[in-house]
């Protein structure tokens, strides 16, 4: 047991003489560099533990040898003159002279050690939480909720103002808050636009944009679904294409002055009164005669395809994921 | 001593856990590349998300750009915008000028940095390869994209601005051949855009005709090239592109034939124009080899008839010409060709 004993004491001695002996610039291992730190700074929650293991681990028959041992040594006074007893006290004090003179020390480097030992935690758990908050930004921005992320990131800021690494956070909140910021411009603007002209591919783009940068805003998801059901409308252009193959005027004019905004760009319509029923009457045949060498199918597909439905449905989609089929 | 044992690895455990959850969240992927989870939604609008948004509009570094400073001491529209702020880079200016919609400002902006008093640095060639490259990020490119989503109008519009704001610098002239072939296609995907109707009307034909020009002219496409049908709207535009292969490939009287049969058409000036300039070009190359094959076999003046001719070719060409700079290049041509016959 003794061999034990000396042999496990020798070995922490020596760990503890190879851990001094290391020092960072000797280790070329960042980890291990690392591990090395982290023993430095915990090397008195190490020796509790050590000690209480040792407890622990201590047979109780042995824990009573050793009780019995100390103990039995005791010196008692029972019987003995009263001079004995004078020179027990007198040196006791002077045994106990050295230790009383280090207590104040002792205890000045145990308060440094404690405090020591509370800023780090404290770095640790402020860093954790620092890290904590940046991971919750993280997630809510990948979530789509831009608002959330944010005020996470708001927190950082706040919480940890002269953190060199705040120039990261603050470039996240530079592009989450450009995002909210353009989100909103975009929608006011294809308001504005649909208001003096009506449902038209360029507001449309910057309403479903507003969707993109901004997916959990209920109001502009609510107006692109509208939008999309509008504007699906499988109809309208086969009818108007074989209205024009079949030279019905009639059919044709009535479709162009309805749907004409739906048909063909404003480039194709501008100027030649479509909208304004029979005041201005268009000349089909002259200003759509380039439809004439398409087919039905690719008339209808350039149609569809000029308002890009198929990417607004999957943003539309991709918005109502994120906040669940309830949003 | 098993206790003990225990309380390490749990503890280690629990470190090793922490680390691991910190390190993730710094590689996470959420970080680095957010705006490509974002769906894909109008090229023109992608276009001016992935280059704006990133821009650090609230820019805390200690000084603006050269550029920046640079512009900052002229007059023009947005001129108050730009001293408010500092900007990194007068590209970030412009962009957050695009995202604001606020073409017009963006583009005296541009101007103002690109038309230089005499007295200033010359506009170095370097600078005009990222002039390039921001009207072909910005304009050009989603063009193309918007050609594709049958947005025949929109492509045109796309086209017609990217146009005007690379007339700003005549890179006609520079030594450089890549800045004159971007500024080339720049002005030919402008004349092949121009008659939106036309587009409608015959998708694959331009969008083939898009590609080539896309391409730089590359030989792969020239089969495809010659099997496009002879329609009368595609004619002229499919007569020029012809015309530039056989140019390229030192040819000079094939393209010109070619370029002949393409300026023909009214509908389309700008398709005119070019085609105008470049049977001048053709017809001042073939005289200059004429006149320098000449020299090389002995002859000690140049055929001064034919000199003649192609002069008066020339000034016939002229009138058709509406455009400053080309008509310029033809002054050019004229002039040199006086002089090799003085």
């Amino acid at each position: 047991m003794k061999q034990k004993v000396g042999l496990f004491a020798a070995g922490v001695s020596a760990a503890l003489a190879v851990i001094g002996a290391l020092s960072p610039e000797r280790v070329e291992n960042l980890r291990l560099d690392f591990a090395l730190f982290l023993v430095r700074q915990l090397r008195f929650e190490i020796g509790i533990i050590l000690i209480i293991g040792i407890l622990i681990a201590i047979p109780k028959t042995l824990k009573t040898r050793i009780l019995a041992r100390v103990t039995r040594n005791f010196p008692t006074f029972k019987g003995r003159p009263r001079e004995d007893k004078f020179v027990f006290v007198i040196i006791l004090i002077l045994v106990l002279f050295i230790p009383l003179i280090n207590t104040p020390f002792l205890l000045y480097e145990g308060l440094r050690a404690t405090f020591t030992r509370v800023s780090f935690y404290r770095a640790w758990l402020y860093s954790s939480y620092r890290q904590e908050l940046f991971r919750e930004g993280l997630a809510r921005e990948g979530a789509g909720d831009s608002h959330k992320a944010l005020y996470y990131y708001r927190r950082i800021i706040q919480f940890f103002p002269d953190d060199p690494r705040n120039s990261l956070v603050q470039h996240k909140i530079d592009y989450v808050e450009n995002q909210i910021k353009y989100a909103g411009t975009y929608v006011e603007r294809s308001m504005s636009l649909e208001k003096r002209q009506g449902l038209r591919r360029q507001s449309f783009f910057l309403l479903v944009e507003g969707l993109r940068l901004d997916p959990t805003n209920d109001y502009v998801r609510n107006e692109v679904r509208t939008r999309i059901a509008k504007l699906s409308n499988e109809n309208t252009p086969l009818e108007f294409f074989n209205a024009y193959k079949s030279k019905d005027e009639a059919k044709a004019q009535r479709l162009l002055n309805e749907w004409g905004w739906y048909l063909f760009e404003d480039d194709f319509t501008k100027g030649i009164g479509v909208g304004q029923p029979t005041n201005n009457p268009v000349d089909i045949w002259k200003e759509y005669s380039f439809i004439a060498g398409l087919t039905a199918e690719e008339f209808h597909s350039a149609v569809k395809k000029s308002w890009e439905l198929e990417n607004a449905r999957k943003v539309l989609e991709w918005s109502t994921s994120l906040v669940g089929p309830n949003g | 001593m098993v206790i003990l044992l225990g309380v390490i690895d749990v503890s280690v455990f629990l470190l090793r856990r922490k680390f691991q959850a910190i390190n993730e969240s710094v590689r996470s992927p959420s970080y680095s590349t957010q705006a490509l989870k974002l769906p894909e939604f109008d090229p023109v609008l992608d276009a001016i998300h992935r280059q704006g948004l990133y821009h650090d509009f609230k820019y805390s570094g200690r000084n603006s750009s050269s550029a920046v400073l640079a512009v900052r001491k002229k007059e023009f529209r947005a001129k108050d915008l730009l001293a408010a702020n500092e900007y990194e880079s007068l590209y970030c200016f412009l962009h957050k000028m695009r995202m604001e919609g606020r073409l017009e400002d963006e583009f005296d902006t541009l101007k103002s940095w690109v038309e230089r008093a005499p007295a200033e640095k010359p506009f170095s060639w370097w600078q005009q390869g990222y002039f390039l490259s921001y009207i072909y990020e910005t304009y050009l490119e989603p063009a193309g994209q918007s050609l594709k989503n049958s947005q025949y109008g929109r492509a045109r519009w796309l086209a017609i601005e990217a146009a005007k704001r690379v007339r700003m610098v005549n890179m006609r002239a520079s030594s450089n051949p890549e800045l004159r072939n971007g500024y080339n296609q720049v002005l030919l995907t402008e004349a092949l855009l121009w008659q939106p109707k036309v587009s409608f009307g015959h998708p694959r034909e331009i969008g083939i005709l898009f590609d080539i020009v896309d391409s730089d002219f590359d030989k792969s496409h020239f089969e495809e090239l010659s099997k496009l049908a002879v329609d009368p709207d595609i004619a002229p535009l499919r007569s020029y592109w012809l015309g530039v292969y056989e140019f390229r490939s030192k040819n000079l009287p094939a393209a010109l034939d070619y370029f002949k049969a393409a300026s023909g058409v009214h509908e389309n000036p700008k398709l005119k124009n070019l085609a105008l300039l470049m049977q001048a070009r053709c017809l001042f190359w073939i005289q200059n080899n004429t006149d320098t094959n000449s020299n090389a076999t002995g002859g000690t003046v140049p055929n001064n008839l034919n000199s003649a001719a192609t002069i008066q070719r020339l000034e016939e060409l002229m009138p058709g010409i509406d455009e400053t700079s080309y008509r310029d290049a033809v002054q050019y041509y004229i002039e040199e060709l006086k002089r090799s016959r003085a």
